[in-house]
């Protein structure tokens, strides 16, 4: 321990609260040779800083604060030191000066709080100089319950700090030490690995306070050193009581400690004699690790002796060991053992020897799949996976002709993974001599495998003698074969049937969907037609019809017309499936021409199928198309199939189409399923029709589901109307350097007076159907680092209160009438509602204007007006049309200029109780008073003035001061929140007075007032009775509506 | 006593999985009627921490078949006796008792396996503890408060040879999964740089000391950190904002993210080599967690791994060929043909489990890792630790991942635990 000397200093505390400058004499101990002025500059007299120099040097003003910091105030001070902490890591004899003097605050009556503060901040910066101070604290006593322990706090320092010294304090004090303190400090020299302090741990080992013999027993383990291993041993030896667990796992850990150490025969013989049945199993399993640890593959006879013993809760570990046990020789001793064991242990041996992937245990794997043992032919055959490669699949394939599933399965699902070059070439060449089951299987292992090579042995299955291995085949064919198999297997197409001829159809088809030309991927099976038979016409016909194009097109036509009776019939349904809206007018002809109903009906399906699908047409086209089927249509089930096309129109002009088929009876229920289909669709783009078709089904349906969907429709036409979906959009704008963040505040024209010149497109919302609320400005305007304005007007019918609810990514500003109402500098996902705001509508059109910032990634906005009760507002209009017209902008509506002055108090009287005491800013003669610039706006509130932040405490007043300009006299409403009373001058007359207890909302409290012209000094007295503490004022006309050309200014020729 | 010769329906089921060799089948014998396991056959489990996520967390056990929840701690009387209340619906029956003191739970022979949803800074004391009595666990993520504790976690359920699942479900999510697969089968070409996009922490205003509510046990809330006294925002939910509990969003969400840029690195069993973090930390108020974050790290391999408030959400890797942007529910990529792309036999696939918590069942009754294993996770999370320690000394760090140790930085070292309040201790 370093030598000390005492000497007298003088820490100054400024005790804000009081506004007195209370100055302490301490003596507390300072390392020899610290006491210079550089060294200690608070620590001896001749340095203390005056008052009015610390009140200047941030530091020392935060050193002369801190003394009074406590958990209810603002910690701005101690941030200051720990930041003058940090900028002393490079100048060792600053932070020897600062820790120096940080210490000599813990002999001092500083708050706890602020002790506590300085022993955080001495575990990062403290070395020996500290020590002294942090040792006396160890020795204080012990707070009771509901406080911090000094001894707690002085170790919370000293543990962390490498110097010895911090260890030799500990060791000191622990003798004398008591309690909890006596066990925080074992536990602190046990983190320290202190093996100085064994001998005192071990004497506390046997202390009869089990709190502090557990804690010291621990402490050993920690420090684990041959003489913390001995008193262990000891202890083990002995102790069979409710200790014992600690014990052994402190005994266990302290062998950990030694063998990392490098004392493996040390460690080796403490888990020799832990690893014992006598022993809970996870005592045996540390004890083991621990052998296998030191013993490396000395331990391969113990793992054996494991797996051949009847405890089967050993297996798992001993298989774990055998992994990770090093070398050839211990898998041929493990792969030698194998056929002794259990079948749960093989099982266990096999899954450890797979893990190895030492292929030298694959012989030993091989002769395992032949075990009378299902379990152990399962495990085996998965471990041929990773160690026999293509050696092991015959033995594969030969289980798979076994007769127990679960062993057919495990070989199955081993062909699939199998890994190595030539495991497809082993299962290729075993099919030719498997018979048919294990073909199929065989086939579609390659199928999974997606193996190309394999189409040869396909092509030959194809023809095998079994139509399961046939039909198999082309299964597989049509997932790996080429353009260059298509020629066989249009040949095998050719000459199969039925199921069979499916299969080969999809093959074929799929073979042929790789040649990228239209026409050449169908020349092939075209130029068979002409010379084919009937049948097989027909099948081809099929075929070419599902690749489609203009050359297959024109043959199906000529089929048409064939002389044979299936070849047309063919030929027909072939357009009627066709990929395609090509054929449409053909097939509408034919609809109206069929000599026969069957005919007609096929015709009319295959239009309204093709009709119906995707294609570049505008919506009104395909109505039209859909028009012409109806008028072909005759009988209702045809009607009926063509509103089920429109259904699928999303677009409201649908809606107006199927509409008055409601009124027919034979249609109306399929009219009602398609209005309801089409108004979800179209819910986002055009909510009132929407909800006008599905309230129209409702009142018209008798049909349960129907209405039950409709119903559906409506709720969510409902939950998401509120939403705004009517924008103006403006942007993007950025700016070079500059991220989404840093934009945020940035003015671009939209938000100035250049607004109405900007160019003001309109946007559709809901571009995203599953989010119909939402603007997605990455879909429509793109790019990171930038941001756009949204601009609607709302019509209120009368002025109210509402909720605005929105959602950003990523930040948004928002301004109602041209004040700002909300500002969330955020980085965030879109997450609706996430924002809410109160706003005041006024009546008739307001004009909403919202700047969303993107920092990168997704860039979305989303906004809706509900009640202030979350409730509908009825009556509102929303509309983005000439929203323009109403763009202006008052930046002075929220007065965003004060200064303050305060606090104000009175001994031992509530804030209440002061309400009315005149302080001198309200006096006549108000000459004198200090006032400082006060900050406004915070986080989502731009308006708020928090007087927390500025002064802070509770039961106490502050005055503050601005002046609003005025271009003539006029009336006006002044509008003011407080937390919590309030008091209002204009012009020296007291216009307002509120002693309310409350949260300070925005402009609860509205005042009529008189400005003159020119320059109007408004005084307001805000008042603070407990927590909170803040206000907000802003100037509107008279009605309540903006006031634009009011100026706020605070900086000069206030009175 | 120990006890000896007392097997535990845990260890009853591992020797029926065992003897079945087969990771996730019960053998009949175990089973009850109707295929459900008989009441005395299931995983016996305690919930400690009964807030938001230890609700979510029994809530999944209580609807297991194969697990039966006997006992419910928390140190809020009114949180226990809720989940007391629930578990007790769910069996309609009285059979669940609930702690104050998790010690209890443990100290429960019948009682197999444990779930802990404390606050962050209880997880390695409770981890710990019940490792040593050779209990498995399903622990909430983040791992720990300091990487000390980690390590200490780490090598303790180690040596025990106990399950543990880390509530980093993210690990299961089949597009995590899939994302890692795509870059360590370099589908985007050699991977250079990975962005994780992880929130900032919120701050707030004084909070002013409050009466203690009744029922609430704020001594053993704290533990063993610093005595202070209570004020309601320290606890529930937020504490995650001060760092004597947590480690804010860096930690809360670094243990997701940072844990799949890992698991796409290869890196799950080391760490960066460099870490260079700043930040923004409130100077006022009670939360004292970044409000604002950037860091980077440099890994043995060359890759960087950018951890910021100001990237998109998620963990995007980018190679030379292309990249991989993944998040939850959400995978993308480019090229765009590479979600189509099919892992084939000898690439590398990684651990697929069937879910998060039914991988942690699983694991009890066949004694194998978890997908969210405790050293994976302590390596995840160290790197959230990291970037505290380097925004708060605001410099470059260098570390050596195999011993865990700051190169020739004795200051950074201090950072690396804390002392705990007494009794409390490692």
């Amino acid at each position: 321990m370093s030598r000390v000397r005492m000497i007298a200093a003088v820490v100054s505390c400024i005790f804000l609260c009081s506004c007195v400058v209370v100055n302490k004499t301490e003596t507390v101990q300072v390392p020899e040779g610290q006491e210079s002025a550089e060294a200690a500059p608070a620590s001896a007299p001749e340095t203390a800083p005056p008052a009015a120099q610390a009140a200047q040097d941030p530091v020392e003003k935060a050193f002369a604060d801190m003394v009074a910091y406590d958990y209810d105030k603002e910690r701005a001070c101690l941030s200051v030191i720990e930041d003058y902490c940090n900028s002393t890591a490079a100048d060792p004899a600053k932070r020897k000066a600062v820790s120096e003097r940080l210490a000599a605050i813990l002999g001092t009556d500083a708050t706890t709080a602020c002790k506590d503060f300085v022993c955080r901040q001495l575990r990062e910066i403290g070395d020996a100089e500290a020590v002294p101070a942090l040792e006396k604290l160890l020795a204080a006593p012990e707070a009771g319950p509901g406080a911090a322990s000094p001894g707690d706090m002085a170790r919370y320092a000293l543990e962390r700090m490498p110097c010895p010294e911090a260890g030799d304090a500990l060791r000191n004090a622990l003798n004398a030490a008591q309690g909890k303190t006596r066990i925080g400090i074992i536990n602190s020299l046990g983190e320290r690995g202190d093996a100085q302090s064994v001998p005192q741990l071990a004497a506390l080992a046997d202390d009869a306070d089990a709190d502090a013999s557990s804690a010291a027993v621990a402490a050993l383990g920690k420090i684990g050193n041959a003489e913390a291993a001995a008193k262990l041993k000891q202890l083990k030896d002995a102790c069979i009581g409710a200790a014992r667990p600690l014990v052994i796992d402190s005994y266990l850990l302290c062998a950990d400690r030694l063998a990392a150490a490098g004392d493996k025969v040390a460690a080796a013989a403490i888990y020799d004699d832990m690893f014992c049945p006598c022993e809970a199993a996870h005592v045996q399993i540390a004890a083991l690790q621990g052998i296998v640890n030191c013993r490396g593959e000395m331990s391969v006879p113990l793992i054996s002796k494991l797996l051949a013993g009847d405890d089967p809760n050993l297996f798992p570990t001993a298989a774990r060991y055998v992994v990770d046990m090093p070398g050839q020789q211990a898998t041929k001793a493990f792969a030698d053992q194998l056929p002794k064991l259990s079948p749960a242990a093989q099982a266990a041996l096999l899954g450890a020897l797979s893990e190895r992937k030492d292929t030298s245990a694959t012989p030993a794997v091989i002769e395992a799949t032949k075990s009378k043992s299902l379990m152990v032919r399962n495990a085996a055959l998965q471990a041929l996976v990773p160690l026999a490669g293509a050696s092991g699949v015959p033995i594969m394939v030969k289980a798979l002709g076994s007769e127990e599933s679960a062993e057919r399965n495990t070989a199955l699902s081993c062909l699939k993974t199998a890994q190595g070059e030539m495991v497809d070439a082993a299962i290729v060449a075993a099919i030719p001599g498997a018979d048919a089951g294990r073909k199929v299987a065989l086939i579609q292992v390659i199928a999974d495998r997606n193996c190309s090579a394999a189409a040869p042995i396909l092509l030959w299955s194809a023809q095998d003698a079994d139509k399961k291995v046939r039909i198999a085949a082309f299964d597989a064919l049509s997932m790996v074969a080429g353009p260059e198999a298509m020629g066989d297997v249009l040949a095998l197409f050719m000459k199969s049937e039925g199921a069979e001829q499916r299969a080969a159809e999809t093959s074929l088809v799929n073979a042929a969907k790789q040649i990228s030309d239209q026409d050449a991927r169908v020349a092939p099976i075209l130029a068979e037609l002409a010379n084919a038979q009937p049948k097989t016409r027909c099948a081809l016909l099929r075929a070419a019809g599902r690749l489609g194009g203009a050359k297959a097109l024109e043959s199906v036509r000529a089929a048409l017309k064939s002389d044979d009776e299936e070849t047309r019939e063919t030929a027909l349904r072939v357009l009627s499936e066709w990929p395609d809206a090509a054929p449409a007018e053909e097939l509408l002809q034919l609809a109206k021409n069929a000599p026969d109903l069957p005919k007609k009906v096929l015709a009319l399906r295959g239009y309204v199928r093709v009709v119906g699908l995707p294609s570049e047409r505008s919506a009104a086209e395909t109505l039209a198309l859909f028009a012409k089927g109806m008028e072909v249509a005759e009988r209702p089930e045809e009607r009926r199939m063509v509103l089920s096309g429109v259904a699928d129109v999303s677009n409201s002009a649908a809606l107006k189409m199927v509409e008055p088929y409601l009124a027919d009876k034979d249609l109306s229920t399929e009219a009602a399923f398609a209005l309801v289909k089409i108004a979800k669709n179209v819910s986002a783009d055009d909510k009132d029709a929407a909800k006008a078709a599905v309230t129209k089904v409702l009142e018209v349906s008798k049909s349960e589901s129907v209405r039950k969907q409709a119903q559906e429709v409506r709720e969510i036409i409902e939950k998401y109307e509120d939403f705004i979906t009517s924008w103006l959009v403006a942007g993007p704008y950025l700016k070079e350097g500059k991220d989404g963040k840093a934009l945020f505040d940035m003015a671009f024209p939209p938000e100035t007076s250049e607004a109405k010149s900007e160019k003001w497109t309109s946007q559709k919302v809901g571009t995203d159907q599953n989010r119909p609320w939402m603007i997605d400005l990455n879909a429509t305007i793109g790019g990171d680092q930038r941001c756009a304005y949204l601009l609607t007007k709302v019509y209120s019918p009368k002025a109210q209160e509402v909720n605005l609810e929105m959602g950003s990514d990523d930040g948004i500003k928002v301004w109602l009438n041209g004040a700002v109402v909300h500002a969330n500098n955020a980085s965030r996902g879109m997450n609706p509602g996430e924002d809410k705001v109160k706003v005041a509508l006024n009546e008739g059109w307001n004009c909403l204007l919202m700047k969303i910032t993107d920092g990168g990634g997704d860039w979305s906005a989303c906004a809706r007006i509900r009640g202030v009760d979350g409730g509908k507002v009825e009556g509102l209009k929303i509309e983005s049309q000439g929203a323009t017209e109403l763009l202006s902008f008052s930046p002075d509506t929220f007065l965003d200029c004060w200064q303050v002055s305060g606090p104000y108090m009175q001994e031992g009287k509530t804030g209440q109780e002061i309400f009315d005491v005149a302080f001198p800013p309200e006096q006549a003669d108000a000459k004198g008073v200090e006032w400082n610039d006060q900050d406004v706006g915070e986080g989502n509130k731009p308006w708020l003035i928090n007087l927390d932040a500025s002064i802070g405490g509770d039961d106490r007043a502050a005055y503050l001061r601005t002046r609003i300009h005025s271009p003539k006299e006029q009336d006006a409403q002044l509008e003011v929140g407080s937390d919590d009373g309030i008091k209002v001058w204009l012009n020296g007359v007291e216009v307002h007075s509120n002693k309310a207890v409350r949260p300070t909302t925005a402009w609860e409290d509205k005042v009529k007032i008189s400005l003159k012209e020119g320059w109007n000094d408004l005084l307001l007295k805000v008042v603070d009775y407990k927590d909170n503490w803040s206000a907000c004022a802003r100037v509107r006309a008279a009605d309540g509506g903006p006031l634009p050309d009011i100026k706020c200014d605070c900086q000069g020729g206030l009175k | 006593m120990h006890r000896k010769g007392n097997v535990s329906r845990r260890q009853f089921l591992t020797a029926a999985a065992s003897a079945a060799f087969a990771p996730y089948i019960v053998t009949s014998n175990a089973l009850g009627k109707n295929g459900t396991p008989s009441a005395s056959n299931r995983i016996v489990m305690g919930q400690i921490g009964c807030g938001g996520m230890g609700n979510g967390d029994m809530g999944a056990f209580l609807g297991n078949p194969e697990c039966q929840v006997v006992a419910c701690c928390d140190v809020d009387t009114s949180r226990r006796e809720d989940s007391v209340k629930t578990v007790n619906l769910r069996y309609l029956g009285n059979v669940c008792k609930g702690y104050n003191d998790f010690r209890e739970i443990i100290a429960r022979d019948d009682i197999d396996a444990v779930g802990i949803a404390t606050p962050d800074h209880w997880h390695a004391i409770i981890a710990i503890a019940a490792a040593k009595a050779g209990k498995d666990m399903y622990c909430q993520k983040p791992l720990s408060l300091t990487v000390r504790e980690g390590r200490v976690m780490s090598d303790t359920i180690k040596r025990y040879g106990v399950v543990f699942q880390t509530g980093s479900q993210q690990r299961s999510g089949p597009e995590f999964r899939f994302g890692c697969e795509l870059v360590r089968n370099e589908r985007i070409g050699k991977l250079h740089t990975i962005k994780t996009g992880i929130g900032g922490s919120p701050s707030t205003g004084v909070q002013p000391p409050e009466p203690v509510p009744p029922g609430f046990d704020w001594d053993m809330w704290l533990g063993q950190a610093p005595w202070v006294p209570y004020t309601r925002n320290r606890t529930h939910w937020n504490f995650r904002w001060i760092l004597d509990y947590s480690g804010g969003n860096i930690t809360d969400w670094g243990a997701h993210h940072n844990d799949i840029a890992q698991w796409g690195n290869g890196t799950m069993y080391t760490g960066p080599i460099e870490i260079e973090g700043h930040g923004v930390f409130p100077k006022e108020g009670l939360y004292n967690t970044a409000t604002e974050h950037h860091t980077e790290y440099l890994y043995a391999n060359g890759v960087k791994l950018i951890c910021s408030n100001k990237n998109k959400g998620g963990v995007r890797f980018e190679g030379t060929e292309g990249w991989v942007h993944v998040d939850r529910g959400f995978i993308d990529a480019h090229p765009k043909s590479l979600l189509q792309s099919e892992i084939k036999p000898g690439e590398v696939h990684l651990y697929k489990s069937p879910g998060h918590y039914q991988n942690f069942i699983d694991c009890v009754k066949s004694r194998k890792e978890t997908v969210a294993p405790v050293e994976i996770a302590h390596r995840s999370i160290t790197l959230s630790h990291l970037a505290n320690i380097s925004m708060l000394l605001d410099r470059k760090l260098k570390w050596n991942p195999d011993k865990e140790q700051f190169i020739d930085d004795p200051e950074a070292t201090r950072y690396l635990d804390r002392a705990r309040r007494s009794p409390w201790t490692l």
